[in-house]
């Protein structure tokens, strides 16, 4: 549980573009690791790929009882996909972001 | 009475502030010592001490801020090569 964390986090900190590969098997959740890009390429379809991309079988794991990621930890992945796609997510809402669903939602559609 | 909802409104503008830079170490620096600074702290209960590292954490805002303005004015000339994209 708490490797998915620490992995999750290494990664978004190092920003380094690695292919996906599939972090932990766990309850046949397959979670793979944030494919970073420097460079802001790809249209809409790509962008919601990628989120979508991060939680395989389940887009709805819940950040902190799933993952184990406390709100600081939300913060950081905030902004790193702020960073990564370029959009600005207002602080009320950012505070109500679960899942990675809910994150995907603001890239305009 | 710090609000932890106070304390992540803080640590978001410290983020959002750093990332302003056009120096790529500085940018760096602050995440990654902002997100320290946090990691560190996130255990504290005594609210005196919560009040006085909130304070820092305010002081150190005010900084980045004001110091923001004098980089902007010297922008580096070349890119980093940290920035380049991987071919």
């Amino acid at each position: 549980m708490h490797c998915i964390r620490s992995s999750i986090l290494q990664h978004l900190r190092l920003r380094v573009p690695v292919r996906p590969v599939f972090l932990l098997e766990r309850e046949n959740v397959y979670i793979s690791k944030m494919n970073f890009t420097t460079g802001h390429d790809g249209g809409q379809d790509q962008v919601l790929s990628k989120v979508i991309g991060l939680v395989k079988n389940e887009e709805t794991a819940d950040f902190k009882k799933d993952l184990l990621l406390h709100s600081l930890d939300r913060v950081e992945i905030v902004m790193a996909i702020e960073e990564e796609f370029s959009v600005e997510i207002p602080n009320e809402k950012a505070g109500n972001l679960t899942c990675c669903t809910d994150i995907a939602s603001f890239h305009s559609l | 009475m710090v609000a932890k909802l106070q304390v992540i409104s803080l640590c978001r503008s410290l983020l959002r502030a750093g990332r302003k830079y056009p120096d790529y170490n500085i940018r760096e620096y602050t995440k990654r010592r902002a997100l320290d600074g946090f990691h560190m702290n996130k255990n504290l209960t005594d609210p005196s001490k919560v009040k006085e590292v909130y304070a820092e954490g305010k002081a150190q805002l005010e900084v980045v801020e004001r110091a923001l303005k004098v980089y902007l004015a010297y922008p580096p000339k070349t890119k980093n090569i940290m920035e380049l994209k991987v071919q």
